[in-house]
Parts: structure tokens; sequence; C-alpha cells
């Protein structure tokens, strides 16, 4: 029963940026301390996970089927978009609902295609789907929305630029560190633009200590 | 006419499929087809079979396919539209999977495949009809297939009856078609249409279709009355071995 905690994701002016922490957990037990959480797929799709790892893995190498038929055809043309994976990936979970064989995870896709709009989108377990500006997955949903929407609502996120959508996500995965249990600090986060997704190196954050309203302890 | 021409599976000794070869003079034998292409946009010019009388209505030459997809055909009609359906039903399955156009090539690339199959089971006979497939994915498309199961990408291209003039017209045009404006490539493909024209037959509403799919319009046909917006002001351009006769 390995799971990954919570994943947010952001539009911003040149694409879209995702970001988790790369802890899977067992339980209570941290048991995968550095576990890449982001899957690539085609050149320009990234799908982040939360939720069951083993059915997201199994997911993922259901994709690659499709990769490899555009790599079989050679012919330049590619039906892995963000779009169009996406769209595969919320059939495929609602079939699996309706098999009552459903795979337990939460999946957030994003990307950028040359000369289109970046596209984000996301997909639960029960075949849910839905593209917007921002998405938190897990328990990011309660904590971190109100942090991304504040960034992107009404159109802001065309003029977020890729530094003030990193501060945003680093707080709320600082923030969920501090309230969930099972995040860790040990994050990681995917960039995607025209010139593709790529996923940096993980690197470790600070967790929020300073709360306002609460009174200093003293500890003796 | 030959020992080795009664089924497409057996090869003659001078290493060709007759029924194959066959099969493309059905496509030379029905009406001229044009196709051509820029940057952007994609357009198919057709000449309509007279009807027997006023009583009938015109053969299809032109099937719509997809919102961004349509083809011109040359050739048995009932084949061509059991291969429509195919090609509507593919394209409607990969865009209810993956939310997008289904691209051009691929599409090609299949029915290919599905013209190749019935060249080499016993029993069956190759598809008798050509098809010129414009669509619009990332970019303008237009390909041609042939019932030997080849298929290959144009800028611009003509099959049908006499439809070698048109070809000649094209090689001599094709250089200028990428960033042609629309009504230019409508009007070129309609000259090289013009070509294919026995004598005393001139392109009028009434027996020619228009068809233009682009990045910014679906894919649509023009017949009868919608056709008059290029027709109208339409003059072929005399052919280069005639003398012009000043009327």
């Amino acid at each position: 029963m390995c799971t990954g905690a919570g994943t947010v994701a952001i539009k911003y002016n040149e694409g879209v940026l995702m970001a988790s922490d790369t802890l899977i957990s067992y339980g209570s037990m941290k048991k995968f301390p550095n576990m890449k959480r982001a899957f690539h797929l085609g050149s320009n799709t990234c799908v982040l996970t939360s939720g069951l790892f083993a059915d997201t893995k199994f997911l993922m190498d259901d994709l690659r089927d499709l990769e490899l038929e555009d790599m079989q055809y050679n012919d330049g043309v590619h039906v892995t978009g963000p779009k169009s994976i996406h769209a595969y990936l919320k059939l495929v979970m609602y079939q699996k609902r309706n098999d009552f064989n459903p795979s337990l995870c939460t999946l957030t896709v994003g990307g950028k295609e040359p000369g289109k709009e970046p596209f984000l989108g996301w997909v639960d377990s029960v075949g849910s789907f839905a593209t917007d500006s921002c998405f938190a997955s897990g328990l990011a949903h309660h904590f971190c929305m109100p942090l991304l929407c504040d960034a992107t609502d009404n159109g802001k996120w065309k003029s977020l630029t890729r530094e003030q959508a990193t501060t945003v996500l680093k707080e709320c995965l600082g923030v969920m560190h501090t309230r969930h249990t099972s995040t860790s600090a040990r994050i990681q986060i995917t960039d995607c633009t025209d010139a593709g997704c790529s996923t940096g190196e993980p690197f470790v954050i600070d967790s929020i200590t300073q709360f306002k309203g609460q009174a200093q302890q003293d500890y003796l | 006419m030959s020992k080795y021409d009664t089924d497409v599976t057996r090869w003659s000794p001078e290493g060709r499929l007759h029924q194959m070869e066959y099969a493309m003079k059905a496509v030379e034998k029905g009406n001229a087809a044009v196709g051509v292409r820029s940057k952007t946009h994609s357009v198919i010019t057709a000449l309509k079979r007279t009807p027997q009388a006023e009583l009938a209505s015109y053969q299809e030459k032109v099937f719509g396919l997809d919102p961004k997809m349509g083809m011109a055909i040359a050739g048995l009609t009932s084949d061509a539209r059991e291969l429509a359906n195919y090609m509507r039903n593919e394209c409607m399955n990969h865009r209810y999977v993956f939310d997008d156009v289904l691209p051009v090539g691929r599409l090609v690339d299949q029915v290919g495949s599905k013209h190749q199959a019935n060249t080499m089971r016993p029993g069956r006979r190759p598809y008798g009809v050509g098809c010129i497939i414009i669509g619009y994915d990332d970019a303008a498309r237009l390909y041609r297939t042939c019932p030997s199961g080849n298929y290959y990408n144009y800028k611009g291209i003509a099959i049908g009856h006499r439809s070698q003039s048109a070809r000649t017209y094209l090689e001599r045009h094709y250089e200028k078609f990428d960033d042609m404006p629309i009504d230019d490539l409508v009007n070129v493909a309609l000259q090289a249409l013009a070509t294919t024209c026995a004598d005393g037959v001139e392109l009028k509403p009434e027996n020619t279709t228009i068809a233009i799919v682009g990045e910014d319009r679906d894919f649509t046909a023009f017949n009868d009355e919608e056709a008059k917006k290029w027709l109208d002001t339409f003059r072929a351009e005399p052919k280069s071995d005639e003398m012009e006769v000043d009327s």
C-alpha cells in the first residue's frame, strides 16, 4: 500500500510548473524517501501522481504504449500531447471505475506545446476530470488551493513568471510538510515549456515554523 | 488478357500484379479531381458526373470525413463510400479518445494498409477507388491513396479521367502554392481541373464541386449556389497548345 502524498501544479506565463515531494509512504512509514513522482510522456507532457503508487506505475506503463506507437510510425506525428494524454487518461480511469477496478490515484497532467496555450488537467480515480490554471491533489487540495488560486485566478497566471510560480509552489509544499505528516521536505519541481518538460533535482525546503497569532513558547 | 490476371494473388512472370493495375485503371475512368495545398489551406476541386436525367442526383465526389478532413474520389463510388465510413469512424474514435483531430498522415497510413490487405488475400479484390485526402492537423495536408496501398504526400495532385493535363499544369505552378492566399489557391485548382475538360465543357456551378479546409475553417464542400462565389468569376486559361481565339 505505497502511497504518494499531495501534488501541486500551476500555469505560468511560459508553461506549467508542477511539484511534489519525493516521499512514498507505507502507511505512516516513510518507506521510499527519494522517488520521482513525475512521469514524462512524449516530449511535451508530464504526469504527476498522488495516491497508490503501484496503480500509477501501471497506468504510466500503459501510456508508454502510446509513445511506442509514435516511435514505430516514426512519421513526425505525435499523439502524446498533454490534451490528448489527459483525454485518454480520463476515459481509462472512468472505464476502470465502471469495471470496479479503479486506479486509486489522482493524476495531474501538464504540458505546453509550441504555439498553443499551456495545458493543465486533472483526473481522479473515479474518472472525474477538469482543466484549470491550478490544481492540487490529495490533502494539498485542502491546504494549498487558496494559495494557488490567489496566484492564478482571473488570468493572473498569464503574467506569472517562473520565479514567482516556483515561490508559490515551494510555499505550498512547505505548508504541506508542516501540516501533513506524510509529506517530506524533499521536493522536486517539473517545468513544462515549449522546449519540453524537465524535472529538476530534488532539494530540501524549509518547513513553515512561524505562525502569526501563535504565542511564543519559552521552553525550560 | 493474360494468363496471370485472374487473381490478385498471382504474380505475372514480369513481376506484376495485373489485378492491381486493372484496379488503378478503374480510378482513371472516374471523373477528374484535383487537390492543392498551401501552408495553411488545402483545396479540392472535382468534376461531377452529369446525372442521367434531371430525375437523379449527382454521384458523390467529395466526402466529408471530420471537421478537419475530407476527400475527393475517382473510381468506384461504392468502394469509396465504404472507405469513407471507415475513415469517419477512425476520425471520430480518435477525437473521442484523444480530444484532438486524427493526424491526417496516420489515417492515410491506415487506409493504405487497408488497401494493401486486399491485394494479398485470396477471394478479395483491390479497392477500385483513388482518394485525394485533405485535412488540417498542425499544418495543411494533402495525400493521395491508390488501390495498390501506396500513399503519397503532395503539394498538388490530380486523379481521374484526363488528369495528366492537370498534373502537368500543377507541376508548372506548384512552387507558388505555399504562401498563396485561399482564393488564388482555389483558382489554381479550378484552372488545373479545367485542363481536364473535354472541348466544349466548362466549369460551372452545376458540374463542379469545391472543398476547402484550413486552420481557420472546417472542411466544407461548396456545390451549386455556394460554388458560384468562385465559379462566376472563373475564366479558364487557354490551353497552351491551342491558339487563342478572340470571342
